[in-house]
């Protein structure tokens, strides 16, 4: 942004409020008059769209997947309107096809993928570094330090989109995306979409055509390494020469935390990056440090340059997060003088621990426990399912990446390595975002196995976000709901069975139904998440304190429902054994109560 | 620059209105002229799992984290998350909890016993330590919903920002049919005596 720009929009501020990261890159999308925005949920991005279906200038909706959010938002481009992608990292692995392709031919209209990491792997199956796939890719790479910023790179990853040709990445963390900051806000800008314009030679990618566009993205690279050098994105802090901080993120505000007498290079652009202006602020400085989360990126590619001579990643972390108390220890482990020194830990007390469990409710509960009963081999996928995988429900044998397990239970299947039942289970949500093309290879090589599909009509675990199961879109408007069922059947499966997932037996009888099948057999469940797109309530369940011995065994079902409390303890006669229900968790879906061998659980009478 | 904070951390199980609270409290410093930034991690923590949540407000806020031991109060919802978050506290901190217990489903099979003596425990030195049960207070002051506000009232009383920029803030968070009672709420908190 020029100066100039800069006053002028000062000027017309619309006033200063506290967003976090992810609503500012939505607030950023509406400033710079982006037209589409398209994504899939995942942690930590998903409140991206959420926010940005909040404008009605945007037209805002869940994608089937990263892929096909992506393609939706390459066509939006193609017209020349401007476009928002976002998304967690791993889902960045799903659009990396047409990521590298539109890389390749360029694009008309401005398009901005906004991508979230997760250092720490809060709420993710890897952690890997965006920074990699830009380079890959060969696009430039924003990284955002706070919200004014996450909203303002939005606005300049499009204009650098549309000056050079190219898609653009915007990086985040779990850090910038959940943290709320504050921001500044600026009108919208309007930008007329050109309209589809037919240029064969570019966007056709054959190979005769794509092999023109490579020499394209190469000289392309080459541009984009001389503009690094002067963008205001990449600042340079002097303070003492005697340490200087190359860093980016929120790194940056760490490093600043800690050490706030260093001088800082701060880059905006975390690819590519700036040789000369890194060369020239390392000659400067009697000690170089680098410091950036998730990978060592900046260190490799200044070990390229010919740089050797700095503290780097070894001295903080090579997992998991940074954070002041990390960037302190290492500065101190590479024996460099701070002015501040840390605060002092106070002594840490036991606490017992508290990993999340599936809801009171939760209908993923009594299948999974059908599944125990039978003791299939139960290869699954990602969702609020996986945690049955945990103590005390046990039921779940793998999750790779999402949509995995139908082509895992083929593959097992195919090499006859189960001596039990294989079962995929796999939920609504996943199952149309990868699930669908491993379902043809089970019927295309009529593989002998049971696909359960976990139909609670909502992407639950991020959030609740709406798919096409769902009957609704992003900003909350109806649309038609996708008939599972009539998908399956379509393509080839000819056992089709549905099951009330609250009814254990019912569950068992059609699994072993659909086990005793030639061939893949479906089997879908029918019943709604408990807490989205509404909470539902049903009448509780109660103990009744003379029937029950206290075996415990309502406990296994692993519900926040059931449990003991003191109170319970002192009353009943039955001490430690006393069983209680929380009536008001209790959402009366009446599985403890089926499992229960002395019928001490009853519904609660009015 | 250089930075001065205040660091509130607020802990308690997800649900249970921590991150509300941060928000209000965030809205509130804003108001009264500080920087402020605000940071958890949510996600998992939905489902029933812990949640911290940090406000730091000052001038030139840095880090939206609050590091081991350099929080000056701690407010939880829950008494097992006080425990938990305790070495975050500065020596001479406040900690305010809700003595309302939620026992962790997994304890029951993993046969852990829920802690007992949670005052005593966290009393050490110079620490200040405000506990009550607020579910119960809450109730009797007409809902259970209320519990968030009250304890915000506690918290208000401690913290250095303007009273008037509470009411304003609670004043927008809340519709009109609700004001009365959160408003008359928060006064109840900001009076208790511990
Ligand atoms: C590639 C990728 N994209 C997104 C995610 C985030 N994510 C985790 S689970 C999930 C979907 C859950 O939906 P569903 O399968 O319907 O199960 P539910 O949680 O509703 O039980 C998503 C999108 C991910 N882990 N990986």
């Amino acid at each position: 942004m020029g100066k100039a720009v800069g006053d002028k929009r000062k000027r017309e501020s619309e006033g200063r409020v506290l967003l976090s990261g992810n609503e500012a890159f939505a607030r950023g999308a509406y400033e710079a008059g982006v037209v589409l925005a398209s994504a899939y949920p995942g942690t930590p991005s998903s409140e991206i769209l959420l926010n940005v279906a909040g404008y009605k200038e945007i037209i805002a909706d869940w994608a089937a997947n990263e892929k096909t959010a992506f393609e939706i938002g390459i066509g939006a481009a193609m017209a020349g309107a401007r476009t928002m992608v976002s998304m967690k990292q791993p889902g960045v692995s799903v659009a990396l096809d047409p990521l590298l392709n539109w890389s390749h031919t360029g694009t008309p209209g401005g398009f901005v993928l906004v991508a979230c990491d997760d250092p720490g792997q809060h709420s993710s199956q890897t952690e890997d570094d965006t920074r990699t796939y830009a380079k890959l890719a060969r696009v430039p790479c924003l990284d955002p330090s706070d919200s004014m910023e996450a909203k303002e790179f939005v606005g300049e990853a499009l204009d650098l989109s549309e000056k050079f040709d190219t898609p653009v990445i915007v990086k985040s963390t779990t850090r910038v995306s959940h943290s709320k900051t504050v921001v500044d806000l600026y009108p919208r800008r309007e930008y007329p979409i050109k309209g589809f314009e037919r240029n064969p030679n570019k966007y056709v990618v054959v190979p005769g055509r794509a092999i023109l566009r490579e020499t394209e993205v190469i000289k392309r690279l080459a541009t984009l390494k001389e503009y690094v050098e002067t963008s205001p994105l990449n600042k340079v802090e002097w303070n003492s020469k005697e340490v200087g901080i190359i860093t980016s993120g929120i790194a940056y505000y760490y490093a600043k935390r800690v050490i706030p007498e260093a001088s800082f290079l701060k880059l905006g652009i975390s690819f590519p990056l700036p040789e000369k202006m890194i060369k020239d602020f390392a000659s400067k400085v009697k000690k170089l440090v680098v410091i950036e989360e998730t990978r060592p990126f900046f260190e490799e590619e200044m070990k390229i340059m010919g740089m050797h001579d700095f503290i780097g990643m070894d001295y903080f972390r090579i997992q998991g997060e940074l954070s002041p108390e990390v960037v302190r220890e290492g500065l101190k482990k590479a024996g460099i003088g701070m002015k501040q020194s840390g605060p002092v830990a106070s002594a840490a007390i036991d606490a017992p621990p508290r990993p999340p469990t599936m809801c009171a409710g939760c209908p993923h509960r009594g299948i999974f426990l059908a599944f125990k009963k039978i003791n299939a081999n139960v290869f699954s996928d990602i969702g609020c399912y996986t945690l049955a995988f945990a103590p005390p429900i046990s039921a779940l044998h793998t999750a790779i990446c999402m949509g995995a397990s139908i082509g895992n239970a083929v593959g097992v299947a195919k090499v006859g390595g189960s001596d039990k039942p294989i079962i995929a289970a796999i939920g609504d949500g996943t199952f149309v975002h990868s699930g669908m093309t491993p379902l043809y290879d089970a019927v295309y090589t009529q593989t002998n196995i049971t696909v359960v599909i976990l139909d609670n009509r909502i992407t639950a675990m991020t959030g609740g976000q709406p798919a096409a199961e769902s009957g609704f879109r992003a900003n909350g408007s109806p649309t038609v709901t996708v008939d599972l069922d009539a998908l399956v059947r379509g393509i080839g499966v000819k056992f089709v069975k549905h099951v009330d997932p609250y009814d254990i037996k019912g569950c068992i009888e059609g699994l072993k139904e659909a086990i005793a099948f030639e061939g893949p057999a479906v089997v879908l469940t029918n019943r709604p998440c408990v807490l989205m797109p509404k909470k539902i309530k049903g009448t509780s369940y109660v103990i009744l304190e003379d029937k029950c011995t206290g075996c415990g065994i309502c406990m296994t079902v692993g519900c926040p429902a059931v449990g003991m409390s003191d109170q319970a303890a002192k009353k009943s006669k039955k001490g430690e054994k006393a069983r209680i229900i929380d009536t008001v968790l209790c959402t009366g879906c009446s599985v403890c109560a089926q499992l229960c061998p002395q019928d001490a659980i009853q519904l609660m009478e009015k | 620059m250089k930075e001065t904070a205040t660091n509130v951390l607020v802990v308690g199980v997800g649900g249970q209105g921590a991150v509300m609270a941060t928000e209000l409290t965030s809205e509130v410093a804003l108001l009264a002229g500080y920087d402020v930034k605000k940071g958890e991690v949510h996600g998992m923590s939905q489902r029933g799992g812990v949640i911290a949540s940090h406000v730091r407000f000052g001038k030139n806020i840095t880090s939206p984290i609050i590091e081991k031991g350099e929080a000056d109060y701690i407010l939880a919802f829950e008494a097992v998350e006080a425990l938990r978050a305790v070495d975050c506290l500065k020596p001479d901190g406040t900690i305010i909890i809700n003595d309302q217990k939620i026992v962790p489903p997994i304890a029951h099979f993993l046969k852990i016993d829920y802690p007992d003596k949670i005052k005593e425990k966290l009393e050490n030195g110079k620490r200040k330590v405000l506990i009550f049960n607020a579910f119960e207070k809450a109730v009797g002051l007409g809902s259970e919903l209320l519990v968030n506000t009250l304890l915000l009232g506690v918290l208000s009383k401690q913290l250095k920002l303007p009273e008037k920029a509470w009411k304003e803030v609670l004043t927008i968070q809340f519709a009109k049919k609700m004001l009365d009672k959160n408003l008359k709420t928060f006064e109840a908190g900001r009076a208790m005596k511990f």
